[in-house]
This record gives structure tokens, C-alpha cells and sequence, in this order.
């Protein structure tokens, strides 16, 4: 369609709507395609990926809509660290940049992102870029057990996997050489390159379209509206500074992380003082995956339909000392981030209520519970399988909360009858737990009870267990009562622990009891039908409805 | 004399559309109001009008089609039947706790997707079947005699779902067996029967809503039956398949979950049969009505068939908030861009178009029914492309200052209270929101959309359609006559088909062609067997096989089809290629070094297309009046703009646009840079003007 001259493309309200949501699909298409060819179990099951197109100074314009949050935010700042070590006037048609670096990118190894400029003739226009969760990247797999990063595998450093259009086939060989799975791996890196190529291509001919000359303009108009919008959807949460502590299972020691919210009229601060140091084990998380998901929470209960991008973005300020485990260091073992990272928009919300109690959820589960299976069959096959495992989501100022969901990610759990396919498990059950969900007027979702064993049946093969708030249930908000813990358990009820990785060469029983969500107000104030409905549907015990709902009849 | 007549009757939520044809082409075609209470009084109504138009008799009907969407509703407004759920011991919350996604990552406020069968009338058995087919515990008597004993006297349905009941069914079919003999009057529904496919949730979901609903459509349709053989039309009965095809009343009982997306599919399928006689290869309908609009691709005369449809979402355009089902089902994309789409201001500022709706009541501001907010309806009538006094054929008058004043309010600060400009900002947002669907779609099939024609049906397409058309490079609209039936004639053209499947996992270079021999020979015995109940021969059935391929690992399979007759070793080297070709058009690569492997075999079976045609006999031609009214075109500006009927129009006039269509049941806008022209049938024709050309 041609373009009426007559109207600038950076004032009027429909063309830029129209070049806005062109992007946002462009950038949808490029990760839509990714996820169906993936070879990473993670990908292609749970869509644990991101895309985003950026300017030609790197700031990020717009993301694909699917994937996980903890991915979308930190690559905001990738291209800007490829930038940082390939100035912006070295670049030439055909490069690829690559890193997994969990400090530059989004926090452990198995994420690499891809990223390449984009050129229209010989101009720099932008740049396209993805990130997805690899099948393997060598290392203790994906667990908490290591004492350093360096046990965790391969270290891509911000490098160039094409020079030019030529591909660096040593990199290439190195990594192949370090990762078991060296054909998926190679294969996603290609999908990757091919995605970022296509939305490359795509947004060249949409600027052609809409003949923009001066795209510099359009994207700061865009910058300027979003970061508007924010600051005017911040406007209306009252001034303060709130603090709440989460505390959490750390790996041999429970661990806390304090977090103040500070608003001041347009702006917020999220101020982690006093949380917790970093520690020797896999669960520490870089600065920039935490800043992903606080700011992943907050457009949850603030401005949800702004998009997120450079302009937005800047009205969040993260303030976390080195060192902590929000914000570890190098060398810091950080392969099962997200164990502690995704309790992050839960603390969020729950800090949020004390200055807009109806627009937050009350604490829940959190971080997704993993068993990953990884060995060979008798034939010398190769698998490697994650079960996926929700607990409840806390309740919402007006609703139960949602049992078994997973949050703050936007993955999914494989089916039984897929698992049992490709690797040796066997359910025994996946039921609701009856109890697990946090009293309160409104109460929290429930976890589930996941019984299994896996029976590698004459090869050996080795699980890794991720899994989180074993000690302290999720908390219930304005006299809500926390969420049921979580349980591991072994054959006969004996405890095993909850982030172990352990060989299995016969069989190892399991039963996973996943925590629920945190309730929300008092109890007693429930809806007696809804109290009696729960009771019907075994979702709470008799015993919850008399003496916590005060149930009489 | 007499002649073979067929009858396609298709209920929509507003209106019951009827067609009567003969082998030539259409005799009549008729609209009565849907009477949701009866629907099958609505239907004899409309049959006897029909009849008398025609000037035939009821005895002359040979074949009864039916479309309905009494599935969709029953789920939808939560009136199936009661029902229960047995499945295997440990695994009764598996449909609860489904795939423990959520639809919208960023809506904290989000409602779980319905499900039909509570907890509590879900009920276990000790059975198991291993992922390899093994019988780890088969289902023992005294288990299943205690289970028939458990369910509620008043129990009218049940589903059951045994994990891995795909590979092997023995224990789903024993306890059907058991308690068919201890309750007689359960209307039984069994996983490896109704969706013999791999993914427990997903199967599970597809057996409930097929027992949910099977109480309601069996009498409906024997009911149906009596209906019309009281207004002395007997003969067949059909029922109309969400894939385009048509079964016996008998089958479509049996298997009613296939049937839940039979209205969309049948106007799908009229604009299949329509590509085929105007000899389009490729074509994308598009069906824009009050709330929605629906785009489905067609190619050489085949729309696309999908395996995963969803029924019920909580939130209309949100894929994984819905029931999910695995039927064939024409893939339809469903986008909130509609007549009753709302207008406003984002939070940036920015015009943003639905997919909030005003539907049909309120309604547009200018239906004068109370609404309030602006809609897209409202910009069409400032624009000057609805006429204020002919609209549904004058039988609504539209307020054109109340839509004025709305626009105005809402947008005019944006637009310097020109409410003419907002309007076209509204019409251009919407026309790109559709566009923008059906470029993503395009590209997840791996197609340009350049190569296709629109052909548009439904209300509001006709002024939208070619707009649309500039915005992903296409150069003809199809606006087709009688469009306001177009899904009852669609009906008519409809084989009878089954779909059958059945997974086995093979890596490719393992397949164990003995057993796949037994599992088609299997297949194609059942598919003979109900062909034979509609008497037609063995000879005369039309097999297609087809298997569902992936990279070894990877989670979403592509359909690659291979020929039955010579199914063997040879066979590999069909499927591999097959493969390459599909998955390099989809993704654009090809990844060589890992294994491809065979999860689903499928057999489609139909019967002979029927002697029907979509023609339209020609209308007597009429004389126009020379009538003009004023309408905005931004190439011109406000024009008085031609405003013509199609009978007006002798074959081989060209009308170039701006020009105006104004019928009835339908408005068509021919922009500049466009002109039109009319077939034998009365097809609107629009091409792009070779020099406004892009491609």
C-alpha cells in the first residue's frame, strides 16, 4: 500500500499503529519459526525462547509475542554488549554475533543469543536477535550442583559466528566438541541465524513499503509514546517506599531476598538491600535476569497493554549490590537461575499490594519444579527429557488463585504419554493436591502430587532435580494464609533433596508434592458456597473448612 | 418429471439459511429467522418457502444436507449431557491440571480455559498401558462391575480416556464392553475410538465434549428427520463435518465432536467449490461479520485442514484458553476485526481497532441501540460506503450524525476534528489488523500471499475486501453472488468423508511395513464398513494416506501424504522426500544429520463428490438509475461515487472504481485503482489496475 505523503509517518496515530504492529508480528513470525524447528526439548515442548528487533544504536524496539519473560528483558541489553566490543562502525553485512555469557545475556549457559545487523544497501538499520534455551551445553546439565560456572560447561564469550557472511568454523568445532548433543545444538544456532535473517529481511522491506526515510524518527517516537505511557500508568500508583521479604530453600541453607520498592511519581526503584549474599551452588542469578523479571511483574499489575521496549523500559531502576544472589558475580555458578530469579515477580506483587492491594496476586509457587532426565537407550540412542512440574499461583484480589500454572514463565508441561515415549519414566499419578492452596477469602491455586519412577532399564541415566520452596510456603496476602510447601520424596516417604543430581542405574521412585499459592484475605470471609464447593470437589479437607473457613454445617 | 433435488440447511445463531439445487446449479435459495428453541420448525418453515419459490415438490429431494452449530452452543453454554469421566488410576486430574499454561503470560487476572466434567464425577480404575503398548495391569471385572455400581442413576454419558489407549486399546474397549451390558442406557464414548492419537490431555478433552454431546444430537437429529419427512422430504440426511466433508445422520451421531465446526467449514467450502469453478488455484476466503472475521487458504480447490481445533475459549483470540479437540477441522483463523469493532486510543496514543466489539447489541452507534463507542460500522457509514437508507435492504435506518459524533468525540483531537480522516483511520486500522493475520499466517504455512485471490463472503467483507487485498499484494477480489448462503450451498458439495489415525512411532529407516500393512488394512475394513451403511461401494471410495513426520525429538510433526497402493520399503524414500519438500517450504531449511521419525499414520476416506454445482442460474438484467452519492477515497478525496446493482451489469462491462455495489444483504466498494466486472454467475470480479500493480 502506498503511503500518503502528505502525512509524516512519526505523527500520525494510524501509520505508526500500522508500522508498530507490522514489527511486533515480524518479531512474533521470527520466533513462531524457531520454536517449530527446534531441536531443544526446552524450545519446542515449553517455548523457552525470545526475538527482538532493535535500532541501529541497539536498543531494543520490539519483541515477539510468545516466550518466557526471563528472556525478553535481559536481551534488551545483549546487542548493546556486542556493541560494546564491536563498535557500531566495524560492521559489516553478514555478521553474526554470538554469546551465552550469563552476565551479558539472560543468566546461564544454556541461553545463547544470536544477533546480527541489519543492513539496508550499506546503511545500518537495526539489528534482529534471539536467544533460546539449548539442549546441552556440556557441564553438570541443567542443575544446581556445580561450584563454579566453570563446572557448568562451555563459555561462549561475546564472538563473531560469522565474519562477513564467512561462518568461523572453529567456533563451530569447539562448540560441537564440548556439548552432547552437538547436531541439536548446531541445528538450533542455524534456526536461529535463519529467524534473525528473515525478520532482518522483513523489516528492510516494510521500511521500503512505507518509504521511510528517516526511520531515526519513527523509533523515537515510538521510544517517546511507550516511555509516556509508562510514566502516565506509574502516575497512579501512590507514592512510597514498600518493603517485603521472600524466603526461600538457598541449596543447604534457606537464603532470603529483601526487596524495597521505592515509587516516586513516574519512576520506580527496586532496591534488593539486605538480601542475601551469593553462594557456592547453581542457583545465583546475574543482575540482568533480575531485572528482567521485575520488570516482567510490574507491567503484570501496571500498563499491561505497553509494550516493552527501550522507551518503556526506562522508568525502572534496579539497585543490587554486587555479589548478591540477585546479583552474583563471576565466577558464580548459575546454571539453575531461575530457581531463585522466577520467585522474583512473586516478591514483586506481594511488595506492590501494600500500594495497590486489588491489582497484584499473593505469592505462589514460583520458579516451575524440573526433573531432566538425561542417558541413552540399550540401542545407544541418545535422550534427554524435562518433566516440567507446576505448583498453585497465589490468589488474585477477586479470584481463587489458578492451580497448577506455571508463573512467571510462559512454558508448558510435556504430556505423560510424550515423556514416557522418549525417555524411561513411569507416572504413577499427577493429581491436585487436596489443602495445598493458601486459605483466604480468596484461596490460593493448588499444587499437585506427581508420583514416578524412572526405570532406565539396562543403561544407566542421570536426573536432576530442581526444585524450591521446600522449607517456607508461599505467603498469603491481608491475612491470607501461606501456600502448602513443597515435598521430594523418595520410595516409602523418605525425603530426598530437592536440587540433587544423582545417577540412576536400576530405578529411583519419586513423588513430587509442588507448592500452592498463597490465599488472599481472611478466611472466614470466603463465600460459604464457595467453601462448601471446594469441600465437594476434595479441593480443601473437611478439617480446612471447619477450622480454617469456620465452616458449620 | 422428476427431478434429483438437494437440499442444504445451515443454522446459524441469527439465521437458518436454505439452498435447493439440482446437477445444473442453484433453484432457490431462502433466509428464515433461527428459532433457537425448535430449531427443526424453523427448518420446515423455511423448506416449504423454499419449495414454493422453486416450484418443486418435496418428493423430488433426493438428499438432505445439514449444518449446525448446536455442538458449539451446547458446549459453549455449558448443555451437553451429564456426564462422567473414567481414566486410568492416578490420572482423574490430568484434564484439570492440562498443560499448566497460561494463554497471556502479562494478565494476572486470567480465567482458567472450561472444563465439562468436575472433579467429582471423575472416577479412576486400576488399568495400565505402557508407552511401548504393553499391558502392565489390564482392567479386572470386579473393578469395572464396582465402577457401574459408583456412577450416579442419573448419569447420561461417559467418557473414557486410558493413558496410551492409542497404542493399545483392549482395556478401554473391556470396560466399554462391561458396563454397556450393566448400564444400558450410557451413551459410552471411548478415547482409542473417538481420538486414537498420542497426548493424554488433548484425547481426553476430545472424548468428553464427543459424550457430552452425543445425547443431545441423536434425538436432534432422528427429530430432524421426522421434521422433514412430515414437509414429505425424505431421502438422505447428512450431517456437515468441521473438515469440509459430510457424514450419515447415523455416523454423525456416533461421532458428534466432529461436526462441532460445521457451519465455518461449509462456507469454506463453498469458496472451494466456487475457486474450482472459476478456476482460481489459489485462494484465501476471507469472512468478516459483526465480531469477527475468519481467513482461511485455499489451494487447487482444497482448503487447508488442521488437527488441532480448539472449542470454548475463554477469551476468544487467545489460543490455549478454549477445550481443546483433536478433529479434522478447515483450518480457520479467527481475528477480532469485525463491523462492531471498537475504535479508541491506546495508551500510546495510537488508533487502535478491536478486538473489543460492540457485537450486535448494542451494537454500532449508528444502529441507534444504545451504543456508544465507535466502531468500524460507524467509519464505513461516514465514509460514505453504507448508505444511512438501505441498510439489510432498508430495513435498518443507520444514524450518520450519531456515528459522526462519535468518531469525533472519541478521536477528533487526534485528527483535527475531521471526522471523515478518523474514519479512514478506523477503516485503515482494521483492514491492516486483518492483513497483518493473514501475513503471520501466510508465513507459518510458507506461502506468498502475492499468488492468491480474496474472495470475500460475509457481511462486511464486501467493503473492506479490496483494501485488504492492497495490504498483502493481492490483485483480485471475488465478491461471490448469493454470499448470504454461501455456507448451505457449500454444504451441497460436500463427499462423504472419514478420518482415521493411528500412532506408531518408527524412526524412518525402521519402519516395520508389516504392521503399518495391518494398521491401514484395519483402517480402510472400518472406513468399507461405514461406506457400505451409506451404500456406497467399495470401488467407488476414494483412499488418502498420510503420516505425521518429525525430526526425531522435535515436538510438532508435518502431515506428509504417500501413496497407499504402494506402501512398502519403497515407500521411504516418497516419505522422506515428501518431508524435505514440506518442511523446507515451511521453515526454509533443511537440517541434515538427525533422524526423522513417524508418530500418527492417517486415512482419509471419501465417497464421490455429489453431482452438484455452485452455479447460479443469470439473473434478468435491469437498467440502472444513474444514482451517486458522495464517498472518501483518499486517492480522490470526497466523489460523488457511482452506486450500482450487479444485474445492472451486461457480461464484459468493466466498472472502474471508485464505484459502489449496493445490494440487500451485502455492500461491495470498488476503490479507485480497481475495477470490477461481473461472470456468467453473477460473481463480482475486481482486479487491481495493472499499474497500480506492486507485483
Amino acid at each position: 500500500m502506498t503511503v500518503n505523503q502528505n502525512i509524516s509517518l512519526d505523527s500520525d496515530p494510524v501509520l505508526l499503529e500500522i508500522f508498530w504492529n507490522r514489527l511486533s508480528s515480524l518479531v512474533t513470525e521470527q520466533a513462531v519459526n524457531i520454536i517449530r524447528t527446534s531441536f531443544s526439548p526446552l524450545v519446542r515442548e515449553a517455548g523457552d525462547i525470545a526475538t527482538a528487533l532493535f535500532d541501529r544504536k541497539g536498543r531494543m524496539l520490539a519483541h515477539g509475542q510468545t516466550g518466557t519473560p526471563g528472556h525478553l528483558i535481559p536481551m534488551t541489553r545483549t546487542v548493546l554488549e556486542f556493541l560494546a566490543e564491536f563498535p557500531i562502525d566495524t560492521l559489516k553485512p553478514g555478521d553474526v554475533f554470538i554469546t551465552n555469557d550469563p552476565w551479558k545475556t539472560t543468566g546461564h549457559f544454556f541461553d545463547i543469543t544470536v544477533a546480527s545487523p541489519i543492513f539496508d544497501g550499506g546503511t545500518l538499520i537495526g539489528f534482529a536477535a534471539s536467544t533460546a534455551h539449548h539442549a546441552d551445553i556440556g557441564g553438570t546439565g541443567f542443575g544446581a550442583s556445580a561450584n563454579d560456572v566453570f563446572e557448568e560447561g562451555l563459555f561462549i564469550p561475546v564472538c563473531k559466528m560469522y565474519d562477513a557472511g564467512v561462518r568461523n568454523d572453529t567456533l563451530f568445532r569447539l562448540i560441537r566438541a564440548n556439548v552432547r548433543e552437538p547436531d541439536a545444538v548446531v541445528g538450533d544456532l542455524d534456526a536461529q541465524n535463519a529467524a534473525n535473517e528473515a525478520a532482518g529481511r522483513a523489516m528492510r522491506e516494510l521500511i521500503h513499503e512505507y518509504a521511510i526515510h528517516d526511520l531515526d524518527a519513527v523509533v523515537e517516537e515510538i521510544f517517546l509514546r511507550s516511555e509516556r505511557a509508562a510514566r502516565q500508568a506509574l502516575r497512579e500508583v501512590p507514592n512510597g517506599s514498600y518493603t517485603s521479604v521472600l524466603n526461600l530453600d538457598g541449596y543447604d541453607e534457606p537464603i532470603k531476598v529483601v526487596l524495597t520498592l521505592h515509587i516516586r511519581d513516574e519512576e520506580i526503584e527496586a532496591d534488593f538491600t539486605g538480601t542475601s549474599p551469593q553462594i557456592r551452588k547453581g542457583i545465583n542469578v546475574c543482575e540482568n535476569y533480575t531485572f528482567g523479571y521485575v520488570a516482567f511483574a510490574l507491567r503484570c499489575a501496571i500498563g499491561r497493554e505497553i509494550p516493552h521496549n527501550f522507551g518503556s523500559l526506562s522508568t525502572f531502576k534496579l539497585n543490587a549490590a554486587p555479589g548478591l544472589i540477585v546479583s552474583c558475580t563471576f565466577p558464580a555458578p548459575v546454571a539453575a537461575r531461575h530457581l531463585v530469579g522466577q520467585m522474583i515477580p512473586g516478591l514483586v506483587l506481594q511488595t506492590l499490594a501494600q500500594a495497590w492491594p486489588d491489582k497484584v496476586m499473593a505469592d505462589g509457587a514460583g520458579s516451575v519444579w524440573g526433573v531432566t532426565l538425561n542417558g541413552q537407550t540399550r540401542e545407544g540412542r541418545p535422550y534427554a527429557a524435562v518433566a516440567l512440574i507446576a505448583g498453585g499461583i497465589g490468589a488474585r484480589s477477586a479470584k481463587d488463585g489458578l492451580s497448577t500454572m506455571q508463573y512467571p514463565t510462559g512454558t508448558r508441561c510435556v504430556p505423560v504419554e510424550v515423556l514416557e515415549l522418549e525417555a524411561p519414566f513411569i507416572y504413577y499419578g499427577k493429581e491436585l493436591l487436596t489443602d495445598s492452596g493458601g486459605a483466604g477469602r480468596f484461596r490460593g491455586g493448588l499444587g499437585q502430587r506427581v508420583t514416578l519412577e524412572v526405570v532406565p532399564e539396562g543403561s544407566s541415566c542421570v536426573v536432576n532435580l530442581v526444585c524450591d520452596k521446600t522449607r517456607i510456603g508461599p505467603q498469603g496476602l491481608f491475612d491470607g494464609l501461606p501456600g502448602q510447601i513443597g515435598r521430594t520424596l523418595g520410595r516409602d516417604g523418605v525425603p530426598v533433596h530437592p536440587k540433587q543430581r544423582f545417577v540412576v542405574e536400576d530405578s529411583q521412585y519419586l513423588v513430587l508434592e509442588t507448592p500452592g499459592g498463597g490465599g488472599y484475605g481472611d478466611p472466614r470471609q470466603r463465600d460459604r458456597a464457595a467453601v462448601r464447593r471446594d469441600l465437594a470437589l476434595g479441593y480443601i479437607s473437611e478439617q480446612a473448612a471447619r477450622e480454617i473457613y469456620g465452616l458449620v454445617d | 418429471m422428476s427431478r434429483k433435488l438437494r437440499l442444504g440447511v445451515d443454522i446459524g445463531g441469527t439465521f437458518t439459511d436454505l439452498v435447493l439445487a439440482d446437477v445444473v446449479g442453484v433453484l432457490a435459495t431462502e433466509k428464515v429467522l433461527t428459532n433457537p428453541r425448535n430449531p427443526i420448525v424453523a427448518i420446515v418453515e423455511g423448506v416449504e418457502r423454499l419449495l414454493a419459490q422453486a416450484g418443486s415438490d418435496a418428493s423430488e429431494i433426493v438428499d438432505t444436507v445439514h449444518g449446525t452449530t448446536l455442538v458449539t452452543n451446547a458446549v459453549i453454554e455449558g448443555k451437553g449431557a451429564k456426564t462422567a469421566l473414567v481414566t486410568t488410576k492416578g490420572f482423574r486430574d490430568v484434564l484439570e491440571i492440562g498443560r499448566e499454561w497460561r494463554y497471556d503470560i502479562y494478565d494476572i487476572d486470567l480465567d482458567p480455559p472450561p472444563i465439562l466434567i468436575e472433579r467429582g464425577s471423575r472416577y479412576e480404575i486400576e488399568e495400565r498401558v505402557l508407552a511401548s503398548g504393553e499391558m502392565r495391569v489390564p482392567a479386572e471385572a470386579p473393578a469395572i462391575e464396582q465402577l457401574a455400581r459408583t456412577l450416579p442413576a442419573d448419569l447420561e454419558a461417559l467418557a473414557v480416556c486410558f493413558l496410551h489407549s492409542y497404542v493399545n486399546p483392549a482395556n478401554e474397549r473391556k470396560v466399554r464392553d462391561q458396563l454397556q451390558e450393566l448400564r444400558p442406557g450410557l451413551a459410552i464414548s471411548i478415547s482409542s475410538d473417538v481420538a486414537p492419537e498420542i497426548r493424554e490431555v488433548e484425547r481426553m478433552s476430545t472424548t468428553i465434549v464427543n459424550a457430552y454431546v452425543q445425547p443431545l444430537v441423536r434425538p436432534y437429529l432422528s427429530q430432524l428427520r421426522e421434521g422433514l419427512s412430515g414437509a414429505g422430504v425424505e431421502g438422505n440426511l447428512y450431517v456437515f463435518l468441521s473438515n469440509g466433508g459430510v457424514v450419515t445422520a447415523e455416523q454423525a451421531s456416533d461421532y458428534p465432536v466432529r461436526i462441532v465446526e460445521s457451519g465455518p467449514a461449509a462456507g469454506v467450502t463453498g469458496a472451494a467449490m466456487l475457486s474450482r469453478h472459476i478456476d482460481e488455484e489459489h485462494v484465501v476466503a476471507l469472512d468478516m461479520g459483526g465480531t469477527t472475521a475468519k481467513i482461511c487458504f485455499i489451494d487447487h480447490g482444497q482448503p487447508t485442514i488442521s488437527r488441532d481445533f480448539e472449542v470454548a475459549r475463554a477469551y476468544r483470540f487467545k489460543p490455549g484458553s478454549g477445550i481443546p479437540l483433536k478433529v479434522a477441522s478447515v483450518e480457520l483463523l479467527e481475528i477480532g476485526a469485525g463491523g462492531g469493532s471498537i475504535a479508541g486510543l491506546s495508551e500510546m496514543g495510537l488508533l487502535r481497532v478491536g478486538p473489543a466489539s460492540a457485537g450486535a447489541n448494542p451494537g454500532p452507534v449508528s444502529y441507534g441501540l444504545g451504543g456508544t463507542e465507535p466502531t468500524v460500522t460507524d467509519a464505513d457509514l461516514v465514509l460514505g460506503y453504507l448508505n444511512p437508507d438501505y441498510f439489510l435492504g432498508g430495513r435498518m435506518k443507520l444514524d450518520l450524525d450519531g456515528a459522526t459524533s462519535a468518531i469525533g468525540r472519541v478521536l477528533g483531537a487526534s485528527f483535527e476534528g475531521n471526522a471523515v480522516r478518523a474514519a479512514w483511520g478506523i477503516h485503515r486500522v482494521v483492514n491492516e489488523n486483518m492483513a497483518n493475520a493473514l501475513r503471520v499466517h501466510a508465513a507459518e504455512r510458507g506461502v506468498d500471499t502475492a499468488r492468491y485471490a480474496l474472495l470475500a463472503s460475509g457481511g462486511a467483507s464486501g467493503l473492506h475486501a479490496c483494501r485488504v487485498a492492497e495490504a498483502v499484494r493481492v490483485d483480485r477480489v471475488i465478491c461471490p453472488r448469493g454470499a448470504s448462503v454461501f455456507s448451505a450451498n457449500g454444504m451441497l458439495m460436500a463427499p462423504l468423508t472419514f478420518d482415521f489415525v493411528r500412532t506408531r512411532k518408527f524412526a524412518l529407516d525402521t519402519i516395520d511395513w508389516d504392521q503399518c500393512r495391518r494398521l491401514y488394512d484395519d483402517m480402510k475394513a472400518q472406513a468399507v464398513e461405514l461406506m457400505e451403511k451409506s451404500r456406497i461401494k467399495a470401488e467407488n471410495i476414494e483412499f488418502k494416506a498420510s503420516c505425521d513426520m518429525r525430526i526425531v525429538g522435535q515436538g510438532y510433526e508435518i502431515e506428509v501424504p504417500f501413496s497407499l497402493s504402494a506402501m512398502g520399503p519403497d515407500t521411504v524414500d516418497t516419505l522422506s522426500e515428501g518431508y524435505q519438500e514440506i518442511y523446507l517450504r515451511l521453515y526454509g531449511r533443511m537440517t541434515s544429520g538427525l533422524g526423522v521419525e513417524v508418530l500418527n499414520w492417517r486415512l482419509t476416506a471419501s465417497g464421490p463428490r455429489p453431482d452438484s454445482s455452485v452455479a447460479f442460474r443469470r439473473a434478468a438484467q435491469t437498467t440502472g438509475e444513474g444514482k451517486t452519492r458522495l464517498a472518501y477515497f483518499p486517492e480522490t478525496g470526497q466523489v460523488e461515487t457511482p452506486v450500482l446493482a450487479r444485474p445492472q451489469l451486461a457480461l464484459g462491462t468493466v466498472v472502474p472504481g471508485p464505484a459502489i455495489f449496493e445490494e440487500p444483504d451485502t455492500t461491495v466498494i470498488v476503490p479507485p485503482n480497481w475495477t470490477a466486472q461481473i461472470d456468467q454467475d453473477g460473481n463480482l470480479i475486481i482486479d487491481r489496475k495493472r499499474e497500480a500493480r506492486q507485483s
